[in-house]
């Protein structure tokens, strides 16, 4: 039977690279000598029209940096809503204190999985989408450095996906991981009574690894771009806010994932070549250590492009330059470096030295003053300003008041007495998702309506962006103050049953839970029906950034792309096939 | 679209919301917590651990922790109008 | 780009390569870590291969045949490392044989594939 199957298994591996190899050639082949003309097959063309095949052979082999970044959006998208979807079904698991919907052992699947989704295949490449397609455009270069390594890095993410969320497929002997998005040991090393020494969780770590490969590579490639692809009139001195925070998350990501590479790597040998880094006698607390010495500049790194984006868009709105242009970049460097110095408050409630504990609650409240400075230089840009309450412009606001929210209740945590009163109740939960989804999320809202139009040539229905908008912030304080609340009672987070006295909270979230869902399903429609029908951009510049003199680079290479489209007498959709009349020979 | 709004009357509205918001988290937070011990406004004033007390003691703390900024902001306004790109 | 509008779009912009190369990782990275043989074998060929590919696409190398003895000889030194040293034989020998399979296609490549000719 074994050999049956590693002979099938052989045949299979052998089929699929000569399939691979044969594909390859054919594509080699039409690529380099297929004579010009042939539009569909767009080899190279004398002129006017793109260095692209059509159809599907163009998304599995563009390099181009503004195809990846749409590659980018639509797998981040599409991680949202599974995990929109995951915690839809948790929330209504928690709408009574039973186990009623689903098991308890399904709810930590989805609990697990709906975390690392969020984090490394939503959060990360929605940022990515942005920055692959718009740094490029913002600091003027051709490409990115390194066009191929960033079609690796983009590739990776769909396999670390499914390897991530197997547990959930249909395949024999595999269950879900259950360890929490953080993994901690000894439980994900699979020790003990439970179930966790499943392939699952192996499964859902090389995923995970997969994923960190993925960032790094689009970070060198960031750093490698900004560093060295600048055009001539772009000076360390002018870069815009988004680009700077694209670099210093790229730094970061330097730093931190390689290192969760590695820990990941050394939980793998753990579970399976029964190496002692983290069980056996090794120190379960080391995993926690490594592992938050990536976790929390991961939040920064998450959290600053999306500042990025606020800089930039919320004073295109407000009629005037950003406040402080300086202190801005500062700050972000400033949290940059402070964000390794901070890891262990993660870790206050886990018996570490006192000493230790007070440094690192130090360092975690000076992290505040740089976030405060940016605030305020949000809110002073807003306050002498003249503000057009675009969608884009809501989303940013929105991004400020929920980051307030996040951040006030953060600094509480940050305090060494206090953590251990809240430390794993509601409270936790509540004030990072008022950071990942209230901030973070609507800052990525606010980009992708802000940017809507150059990359989908159409506009969205403002008065549905309008709807999705107030009912995200609606049911997103709904949500978060009702879990800010269960933490003042004391509920502990990951439980998929309660005491029958939190129940009304409970409700409450999930009805706030509810009201986001709509929001989705708005916002899924306008995009889609817009993107496919939506009334075409007539204008190069749609927000009127000319008249205050605000407008970027990205709407100006706008402006050239459709005045040479015009030139060529089509629309960009003619031109991206290469339909061009006079283009034979 | 082309309607405009003036930024210091909206920004003074966000405050408030923050600000009326905290008082709401105060409400609820004694409905919530059983039991709790009473609040001592800014470590000095005590208050009764009641409903009212919760929310004045959010209200004026949140109050004050936003408010200062936005004195500074204030002025900043006024008085540093080197404003960069 | 700022002289010439939208030259961006003119530039090639499309590679076969960087997908399998993105798939050769966690093909090869499952095959190992659950000792499926042919799985590993078959990722480490497909990364290997067309990490070749790419640096000939990309002008690093003259012809791939090179960079595959070099990838071959990576294997094979890891593969006997891993068999030898870490006592691991299924994922030692997976990757030696990834390694042989990469050095034949580097020799059949430099002995027999001349330089095709254009259609035209």
């Amino acid at each position: 039977m074994a050999i049956t199957g590693q002979i099938a298994l052989t045949v299979l591996m052998g089929l699929f690279l000569v399939g691979v190899a044969a594909w390859l050639a054919r594509v080699e082949n039409w690529r380099s000598y297929t004579p010009v003309g042939g539009g569909a097959t767009g080899g190279e063309t004398a002129y006017g029209s793109d260095e692209k095949p059509a159809g599907l052979i163009r998304w599995l082999t563009t390099v181009d940096h503004k195809d990846i970044g749409l590659l980018y959006g639509a797998f981040g998208i599409t991680a949202f809503v599974v995990g929109g979807l995951m915690v839809m079904v948790m929330r209504l698991e928690l709408f009574d204190p039973e186990m009623t919907l689903i098991s308890n052992t399904y709810y930590n699947s989805l609990l697990t999985s709906h975390g690392i989704t969020m984090l490394f295949l939503f959060g990360t490449p929605i940022i990515a989408a942005f920055a692959n397609y718009f740094v490029p455009l913002l600091i003027g270069a051709d490409d990115m450095a390194f066009p191929r390594i960033n079609a690796i890095a983009f590739w990776l993410l769909p396999p670390g996906a499914l390897l991530i969320w197997a547990g959930f497929l249909p395949i024999p002997g595999v269950i879900p991981a259950q360890t929490g998005w953080t993994m901690y040991t000894p439980l994900s090393a699979g020790v003990g009574s439970g179930n966790q020494a499943n392939a699952g969780v192996d499964l859902m770590l090389l995923g995970l690894h997969l994923t960190g490969v993925s960032a790094t590579m689009g970070a060198i490639n960031f750093i490698a771009t900004i560093f060295t692809e600048r055009g001539e009139n772009v000076s360390w001195a002018n870069l815009d806010i988004f680009s700077w925070t694209i670099l210093t998350q790229s730094g970061l990501i330097l730093f931190a994932f390689p290192l969760l590479g590695s820990a990941i790597v050394m939980l793998l040998l753990d579970r399976n070549f029964g190496t002692a880094f983290f069980i056996n006698g090794g120190s379960p607390i080391l995993w926690q250590h490594l592992f938050w010495f990536f976790g929390h500049p991961e939040v920064y790194i998450l959290v600053l492009p999306p500042m990025g984006l606020v800089s930039l868009i919320l004073p295109r709105f407000s009629g005037r330059r950003l406040f402080g242009f300086k202190f801005v970049v500062y700050s972000t460097l400033a949290i940059g470096v402070l964000s390794f110095g901070v890891w262990a408050h993660h870790m206050f409630a886990t018996g570490i030295d006192p000493r230790l504990r007070s440094s690192f609650m130090a360092v975690s409240l000076a992290i505040a003053i740089p976030s405060a400075v940016k605030t305020f230089n949000w809110i002073t840009t807003m306050w002498n300003g003249r503000l057009r309450l675009t969608t884009p412009m809501l989303f940013c606001i929105g991004f400020v008041q929920n980051f307030i929210i996040g951040g006030v209740t953060g600094v509480f945590l940050a305090s060494i007495p206090v953590d251990l009163v809240l430390h794993d109740t509601y409270y936790v939960v509540g004030h990072f998702h008022y950071i990942v989804m209230g901030a973070i999320t609507f800052a990525g809202m606010a980009g992708l309506y802000y940017w809507f139009p150059v990359f989908a040539g159409r506009m969205y229905q403002r008065r549905l962006g309008k709807i999705h908008f107030w009912l995200w912030l609606v049911g997103s304080n709904i949500t978060f103050l009702a879990m800010i609340l269960l933490g003042y009672g004391g509920m502990p987070r990951r439980y998929a049953t309660y005491l029958p006295q939190f129940a009304t909270l409970h409700q409450v979230a999930t009805l706030g839970a509810l009201v986001m869902f709509v929001g989705g399903l708005v916002w899924v429609y306008n995009f889609v029906v817009s993107w496919l029908e939506g009334p075409r951009v007539e204008d190069a510049d749609p927000w009127n950034l000319k008249q205050s003199g605000l407008r970027t680079n990205e709407w100006a290479w706008f402006e050239r792309k459709r005045e040479t489209a015009l030139a060529d007498g089509g629309d960009e959709e003619a031109l991206a096939d290469g339909g061009d009349p006079v283009d034979e020979e | 679209m082309t309607r405009t709004r003036r930024g210091p009357r909206f920004v003074l509205g966000l405050y408030a919301g923050l600000v009326a918001l905290s008082a709401l988290l105060g409400v609820l937070f004694s409905v919530v917590v059983s039991g709790a011990e009473a609040p001592k406004l800014l470590f000095l004033v005590p208050l009764p651990p009641t409903a009212v007390g919760f929310a004045v003691y959010g209200a004026v703390s949140i109050g004050l922790v936003l408010g200062l900024p936005l004195v500074g902001v204030v002025y900043v306004s006024r008085r540093v109008e080197t404003v960069e790109r | 780009m700022d002289e010439n509008p939208g030259i961006s779009d003119q530039y090639r912009t499309a590679s076969p390569w960087p997908v399998f190369v993105a798939l050769g990782i966690p093909v090869s990275e499952v095959g190992l870590l659950f000792g499926l043989f042919p799985v590993a074998v078959g990722g480490l060929v497909l990364f290997c291969g067309s990490a070749a590919g790419m640096a000939e696409e990309a002008g690093y190398v003259e012809r791939p045949w090179g960079a595959l003895g070099v990838f071959a000889a990576l294997c094979l030194v890891l593969g006997l490392a891993v068999t030898l040293v870490a006592g691991q034989p299924v994922r030692g020998y997976a990757t030696v044989a990834a390694g042989v399979l990469l050095l034949a296609g580097g020799v059949v490549g430099r002995l027999f594939v001349t330089e095709a000719q254009p259609a035209i």
